[in-house]
């Protein structure tokens, strides 16, 4: 009876608030601009991903229901395309992984001077633009006129047309891309390990640990959080790999190097097929969604646990 | 739509007015401004009554008289400077400013298709690519309601004897079907074979077809040579040794073949160049445009009028299999060239990599070179050699023109500046850089001819016989279908045969759903069966 008694004293409390406008006459704009500029053009990536559309042809308009998930599934060139982009995102961050990981344990617990310098170096590559990252390792590249053909020759070997063949052209446009963003991986992971707390470390030399006991038992778990959202944005990042791809390669040789976003960019603003590039921008979405959902799970849980080995909160 | 921009312009138009800068200023006693009174006197309705009359009567006031006209172009490609120059002109004669948005050829495009989609009236005039052309046709303004009114006409600006008659059939379609026929040498003849005239133009109204550009800035494949080898009496004495011929710009396929085998040092040590020639052969528009000349000098075209691909015939695959050889099998092209474009192939030229290029504009070489006696030289492409002792060369060419918008309010003075900017005498006037002209008279003119006298004239005769690319709505789609898979067989991925049937299928797919066939009521399998699923 009392706690029915206590609903109606706080309803009845609720009721003589009178309603404060202001804060919502003040978002107002914000919350405007936020249906223009997010609401509005996913509703209008849904419907167009439901319609066979060509600006340009605007008398073949038609709604096509699931057509172009369909006709997306059934095409050759969407298959091989996740096919080399699964290939591309699978090496590029294993090898960036690999490398960032042992620069940072290298040079935060063997180098004592001069890590900022290395730091600092190492941070060039991402501050630089794409387009002239891509300009400059295609003259790099060049068959012909490129310096590491020129190099090659000074020890020996034969030149290779790097972007002329579809496996070393994917290979080149790996290298790029791990030239770019391991110091990403490598940053993150040296202030991981600067961040870990040294008790267990000591405690586990004191126990008799080696080095690579102390690394693979105490450090790598304590550092899982920290890969793992690494890995989360590098994982996306490289799945929607362009500038490089275009300025580089162009998708070629063949179609040797067309990777996913490239693809929708071909069938959006070369071709104008806008309802296919926006029904290819869902998978992409609605795949991405999940692999994120799944990583940042994996987190939650390693930080759980980490809290918890730690003992603390 | 319109009527309430206009509405909204003259409403804005008349506040202004009414807010002279010195009554708005002005306080009065009841801390109103004067603009206040001034509004008060009138009652609303008589101000919109007022304001309605206004914006109907604007638009066509504003078609008579316009203060400025908009121009999307592109900028390097198709020669800014001459027309920002020739703007700076018009203005001065007619008070007409232009405004031009100049943007790279990828940018330009996507500009102007985003203009399409939103149906703009923003841009007056623009201009085209012939790639673009079908695609575009229906959004631009059928040139010939123009032309064919004597009230609007200007016969000594529009002056069509004088255009390079292949020109002007680049912008004609058929506006039911601008795909259809996609090569433009299927077009009725009279739109591109000499002479053409006014009656021209009433012919192709009767006939129903539209016109829907002034052609202005053409390109065309030329052959660029090392003159100063070719003329070196040493390397003359020995190639007619070797091969038994004079030492020349190469004519046909055959002689092009042993030139560069005679300027590659793998072949002949004594060789000046390291390669004889190059190509441009990176999956690319360019790649396309090389293998599309060496297609045609071979007699194909490459889709029927019923849009049947036929460039897996057998002479299909003789030619695209000759062009991989020259890289592969007589090994006279740098192996590099498989990831070159225009530009590369502009720097191996110019460094003295190869003694023969072949490129869209005038190659030059590196003045280091020039400084040692290094002379460029042009000719025409080779071609096959008929059993007639004659040769078939079929240059790639295109040609950019200056188009009307659709959707756009000022569509008559925008005519009268196309048509000024595109006249022989005004083109005359931008030869000092370098325009690329549509006009034969321009490439007799003295002064045009002093300045490249080696360049102009195979450039001209190239625009008189060379071939260009399909007329299609999917028409990138189609190229990019072509570049990766002749890219495959260059790569050696596939055979080149393979790589030639499976382009013909898939563009047939393409084609498919473009409509193309249902509109014609075509069976495409008949002549590809293999393509049948």
């Amino acid at each position: 009876m009392s706690v029915v008694t206590t609903t109606v004293d706080v309803t009845r409390r609720v009721r003589r608030e009178p309603l404060e406008w202001r804060p919502l006459l003040l978002s107002l704009p914000a919350i405007a601009i936020l249906l223009v500029m997010v609401l509005y053009p996913t509703i209008f990536a849904v419907w167009t991903a439901l319609h066979q559309y060509n600006p340009m042809l605007p008398d073949m308009d038609r709604f096509i229901g699931l057509g172009n998930f369909e006709h997306a599934f059934g095409d050759r060139i969407f298959l091989d395309t996740v096919l080399r982009t699964a290939v591309f995102v699978v090496v590029a961050v294993t090898v960036e992984f690999v490398l960032g990981l042992g620069l940072a344990i290298v040079v935060f617990y063997l180098i004592a001077h001069g890590s900022t310098l290395v730091r600092l170096a190492l941070t060039i590559p991402m501050i630089m633009p794409p387009i002239a990252i891509g300009l400059v390792w295609r003259w790099l590249f060049d068959g012909q006129f490129g310096l590491i053909n020129y190099a090659m020759k000074l020890i020996g070997l034969p030149p290779q047309i790097w972007l002329g063949n579809t496996t070393t052209a994917m290979g080149a446009v790996i290298m790029v891309e791990v030239w770019q963003w391991m110091p990403f991986v490598f940053l993150c992971l040296y202030a991981g390990l600067a961040s870990l707390p040294s008790e267990p470390i000591q405690a586990a030399r004191v126990d008799g640990a080696g080095p690579f006991q102390l690394l693979w038992y105490v450090v790598l778990p304590m550092l899982k959080p920290i890969i793992l959202v690494v890995l989360l944005f590098r994982i996306i990042d490289c799945m929607r790999v362009f500038d490089i791809v275009y300025v580089l390669t162009e998708g070629g040789p063949s179609n040797g190097t067309v990777v996913y976003p490239f693809l929708i960019y071909m069938q959006g603003f070369r071709y104008f097929n806008v309802g296919y590039a926006a029904a290819l921008s869902w998978i992409l979405v609605v795949f991405v969604s999940i692999l994120a959902g799944t990583l940042i799970r994996m987190l939650l849980k390693s930080s759980a646990a980490v809290a918890k080995a730690g003992g603390g909160e | 739509m319109n009527i309430l921009l206009n509405f909204l312009r003259t409403f804005l138009c008349l506040s202004s007015c009414v807010v002279g800068p010195d009554d708005a200023a002005e306080p009065t006693r009841t801390g109103k401004t004067k603009n206040h009174r001034v509004w008060g006197k009138f009652s609303w309705p008589t101000s919109f009554l007022v304001l309605g009359a206004t914006t109907l009567w604007a638009p066509s006031l504003r078609a008579e008289e316009p203060k400025q006209l908009n121009m999307l172009y592109v900028g390097v490609e198709s020669n800014i400077d001459s027309v920002r120059d020739g703007a700076k002109r018009y203005e001065e004669k007619t008070g007409v400013h232009i405004n031009i948005d100049s943007y790279p050829q990828t940018e330009w495009r996507e500009r102007m298709f985003t203009e399409i989609a939103a149906k703009s009236p923003h841009y007056d005039v623009w201009i085209v690519d012939v790639p673009e052309g079908a695609l575009v046709a229906n959004h631009s303004v059928n040139l010939l309601d123009f032309i064919l009114n004597p009230k609007v006409v200007d016969p000594k600006l529009i002056s069509p004897e004088t255009f390079i008659p292949r020109l002007m059939v680049q912008s004609t379609y058929d506006p039911k079907h601008p795909w259809n026929p996609p090569m433009e040498l299927q077009m009725p003849s009279y739109t591109w074979q000499a002479p053409i005239t006014m009656e021209t133009f009433g012919k192709m109204k009767k006939d129903g077809l539209g016109f829907y550009g002034i052609p202005f800035h053409p390109n065309v494949l030329v052959m660029a040579y090392r003159k100063d080898y070719f003329n070196n009496p040493d390397y003359k004495a020995a190639f007619k040794a070797k091969y038994g011929y004079d030492l020349i710009p190469p004519e046909d396929w055959k002689q092009f073949v042993d030139v560069c085998s005679f300027f590659t040092k793998s072949i002949n040590p004594n060789s000046p160049t390291e390669y004889g020639c190059t190509l441009m052969a990176k999956k690319h528009e360019s790649l396309y445009c090389d293998w599309r000349t060496w297609l045609a000098s071979f007699g194909v075209f490459e889709i029927g009028t019923d849009m049947v691909p036929s460039f897996n015939s057998e002479k299909g695959v003789q030619a695209t299999q000759f062009y991989k050889d020259l890289m592969d099998k007589y090994k006279v092209v740098p192996q590099a060239a498989k990831t070159w474009t225009w530009d590369e192939v502009t720097t191996a030229f110019g460094s003295g990599l190869t003694a023969i290029a072949m490129n869209y504009h005038r190659m030059l070489l590196d003045p280091a070179i020039e400084q040692k006696g290094g002379q460029a030289g042009f000719a025409m492409v080779p071609g096959e050699r008929q059993a007639d002792g004659s040769v078939r060369r079929a240059p790639h060419y295109g040609t950019y023109y200056l188009s009307l918008n659709k959707y756009a309010n000022h569509q008559e003075p925008a005519y009268k500046f196309i048509e000024w900017l595109s006249s022989p005498d005004v083109q005359l006037t931008f030869a000092k850089y370098q325009f690329h002209s549509s006009r034969r008279d321009y490439y007799q003119d003295p002064a045009v001819l002093s300045k490249w006298p080696e360049y102009w004239k195979p450039f001209e005769e190239s625009l008189e016989i060379g071939n260009s690319r399909p007329r299609l709505t999917v028409f990138r789609q189609y190229s990019e279908t072509i570049q990766a898979e002749v890219s495959s067989a260059l790569g050696g991925n596939k055979t080149v045969k393979q790589a030639l049937d499976d382009p013909a299928c898939e563009v047939i797919d393409l084609f498919k759903q473009a409509g193309y066939y249902d509109a014609l009521h075509v069976d495409p399998y008949v002549k590809q069966p293999q393509c049948k699923h």
